[in-house]
């Protein structure tokens, strides 16, 4: 399925609210974020994506295309985002490099980079189909 | 009327400085200044190799606050010295590097003597000031003039090339005058303006949510004792440079470890920092969101004793020039004078809770009883046998990484690491390690290094079995250049190129230069080995077995500040594939 698209976000819900491992990790750390994943028209990505999440008592309540006031909002180019799927590079590595901008409060951010380490991770389960050139990182998923 | 050699006024001059020690690689064309020495109230300490024996005035230098004196011969001698004299430039460490040179009429330029190189030339870059000193009446005014230079504002090395005749020449002692160092340098240290003091008092009580990030000018300084009296007064958080290490206990309430979360966390959310004695180099992220706040937003004040380092990195609100010792101290003391001390500040635990978070899970890796050992596991075992004033030494390059996880500094000039310094210099360790233990031989002085790095300074555990030195040296053996590989193995798909060694028993070298030797490679045998080593008395090398596989988890975001610029390196397209 498309990175960002609709089907795809309704994946990232399931798959996140079907690990304890990672409600245990974020049970108490309510908030809600915005991501806005940047366009590239030079390698083929033309179109930006804006998506956002609520996490509450280790779930995620909610999740949506667009955007919404919320308590972090992280931002990057289209292929830090495929770095970040593909393991290419770590959370905590990304926003060191300035290459994930963050509005919010940024001790949360780091309290709260392990377990978003592992829900990255998480992510890789979902066959992901990338834009332009990046479509060489597409993965199949957990099988 | 008595006559002496160049040789032996350079030795009154040091004489008259205080120098105990001189460190080098002897030379014919030296023999004036050796024959000087010998019998005087200097020693020379002979080395194999002419780096070495500057990393060790070097090391000597950054635990006594002195100056570090080494010398070497002509040509091959000057060129060796370059490794050691560079990181002690990058690091603003004060050495006084006394090269031989040929002869007057043979040198300057160079006409095809044998050992002929343009030493003048070749220190010109790493050292803050040198000459050529042409004439045995001109030695009192530039080796003053060298000493000076050296100690006065941001500290460095100094460099003066004598011509070997210069050294050899004789001249009537009563021709020249040895001063004492106060008539020839300052010995008391700059303060800054009262109008700079208010106005720096004036922003930190005003501010709601400061951090003191202190780097190596604190220690060079000696003003380690006011930075903390100011962070506790006002219970400021304390974060360091790596540097900067020592300035604050590490295991202090209010001070954050390097790069922990916590310290990120304080740096980037506070509205003043106060820095001093930094210029906020690459490893502290130049200064820049979102390890640190935006400028505009986030106040600085920078405090140094140069004026070049002031708004080096990032544009500062308030700097000062002056010492850190001193400003401190005004600074301290006008504070006291208007308002009491602060009880807490809230934002402090919430630091203390992130460092702690960054820690434990190196912590628990550190108890690991895996086979091959983990090297926090070694680490671990070394720090926690010796006391929390020893000197420890740091070596390596993923060796140095893991050392900064559970490494933990408790005093003043008790770090010495160029590998995690400003020069990011391997194969310092052993000399830094004598340096250190010559300087202080009472102390427990403790050298944890990379195989890679060690076989730089090998040949030194003979330099340290001859001067009876106790120095426990733990080779972390992973026979390879661990952080090169490391690096192949993320982003080259394991396709190696230049980074294997052959399997080394580093214990056994050790044992055939009279020293204690032990190979360890179950971990459950560490600590006994490291309390045999320490009461061998010998200088001792515990050759430890360490997993190969093992990346610090923060090899990446190093490799990235390294790397900052330059495309990703390209993980090759197979091992993508093993996603799909």
């Amino acid at each position: 399925m498309r990175f960002g698209s609709n089907e795809y976000l309704q994946k990232v819900k399931e798959i996140t609210n079907s690990d304890e491992k990672y409600e245990q990790m974020v049970k108490n750390e309510d908030a809600t974020y915005t991501f806005i994943i940047e366009p590239e028209p030079e390698k083929g990505v033309k179109d930006g994506i804006v998506l956002g999440y609520s996490m509450k008592n280790g779930k995620m309540v909610d999740i949506w295309p667009g955007e919404r006031e919320t308590d972090f909002v992280i931002s990057g180019s289209y292929g830090v985002w495929v770095d970040l799927v593909t393991g290419r590079m770590g959370v905590t590595s990304a926003f060191l490099q300035r290459k994930l901008r963050i509005r919010g409060e940024f001790s949360r951010i780091l309290k709260l980079s392990k377990p978003t380490e592992y829900w990255i991770q998480l992510l890789r389960k979902i066959p992901t189909e990338f834009d332009g050139v990046y479509s060489k990182f597409n993965i199949g998923g957990e099988s | 009327m008595t006559r002496i050699t160049g040789g032996e006024v350079i030795k009154r001059v040091l004489e008259k400085e205080g120098v105990r020690y001189v460190f080098g690689v002897p030379g014919d064309q030296l023999y004036p200044l050796l024959n000087a020495i010998r019998g005087s109230s200097i020693e020379f300490i002979t080395f194999h190799d002419e780096a070495s024996a500057a990393h060790a005035a070097d090391a000597y230098a950054r635990v006594t606050g002195r100056i570090g004196v080494v010398i070497g011969t002509v040509g091959p001698g000057g060129a060796n010295l370059v490794g050691g004299v560079y990181p002690a430039f990058a690091e603003g460490i004060p050495l006084l590097v006394i090269t031989a040179q040929n002869q007057t009429f043979r040198s300057y330029p160079d006409h095809g003597s044998m050992q002929a190189l343009d030493q003048y030339l070749l220190f010109k870059p790493i050292t803050k000031w040198n000459a050529v000193v042409n004439s045995w009446g001109r030695i009192v005014e530039l080796m003053e003039r060298a000493v000076r230079e050296a100690l006065t504002g941001a500290p460095g090395p100094v460099h003066l090339d004598f011509p070997s005749d210069v050294l050899h020449a004789t001249g009537d002692e009563n021709e020249i005058k040895v001063h004492d160092p106060e008539s020839y340098r300052p010995v008391l240290q700059t303060t800054a303006s009262q109008e700079l003091i208010e106005k720096a008092v004036k922003m930190i009580l005003n501010s709601k949510n400061p951090v003191i990030h202190a780097g190596g000018g604190v220690l060079r300084s000696g003003a380690e004792k006011e930075v903390l009296e100011l962070a506790e007064y006002l219970q400021i958080p304390v974060t360091t440079s790596i540097s900067g290490r020592g300035t604050i206990p590490e295991d202090h309430p209010l001070c954050l470890i390097p790069q922990s979360f916590g310290a990120i966390a304080a740096q980037a959310e506070a509205d003043l920092v106060i820095l001093v004695g930094t210029k906020l180099g690459d490893l502290d992220f130049w200064g820049r969101p979102p390890i640190w706040g935006e400028e505009g937003i986030q106040k600085v004040i920078q405090i140094d004793i140069s004026g070049g380092n002031i708004a080096l990195n990032r544009h500062v609100d308030l700097g000062i020039v002056g010492d850190a010792k001193e400003t401190l101290s005004a600074i301290l003391k006008r504070i006291k004078s208007i308002t009491g001390p602060v009880e807490k500040r809230e934002k402090n635990q919430e630091y203390k809770t992130l460092e702690r978070q960054w820690l434990s899970e190196y912590e628990e890796i550190s108890t690991s009883d895996s086979i091959p050992i983990h090297p926090l596991r070694a680490i671990g075992e070394m720090r926690s046998f010796y006391p929390r004033d020893a000197i420890s030494v740091i070596d390596g390059g993923n060796t140095t990484v893991w050392a900064h996880y559970i490494n933990r500094i408790y005093c003043p000039r008790c770090f010495i690491s160029s590998s995690a310094g400003d020069s990011g210099h391997i194969g310092t360790g052993v000399a830094y390690a004598i340096g250190a233990k010559i300087a202080y031989p009472e102390k427990d002085v403790y050298c944890i290094t990379g195989d890679g790095a060690f076989g730089y300074g090998l040949m030194e555990l003979e330099t340290a079995k001859r001067l009876g030195l106790q120095i426990t040296f733990m080779v972390l053996n992973d026979s390879s250049w661990g952080m090169i590989k490391s690096g192949q193995t993320l982003y080259y798909d394991k396709k190696y190129v230049g980074v294997d060694f052959l399997e080394i028993r580093y214990d056994e070298i050790a044992r055939a230069m009279g020293c204690f030797g032990e190979r360890v490679t179950d971990p459950k045998k560490l600590r006994d080995a490291i309390k045999r080593a320490k009461e061998s008395g010998l200088p001792a090398v515990i050759d430890v077995k360490i997993d190969p596989e093992k990346i610090p988890p923060d090899f990446q975001t190093l490799a990235s500040i390294w790397l900052e610029g330059c495309e990703s390196p390209p993980r090759e397209l197979e091992e993508m594939k093993k996603l799909q």
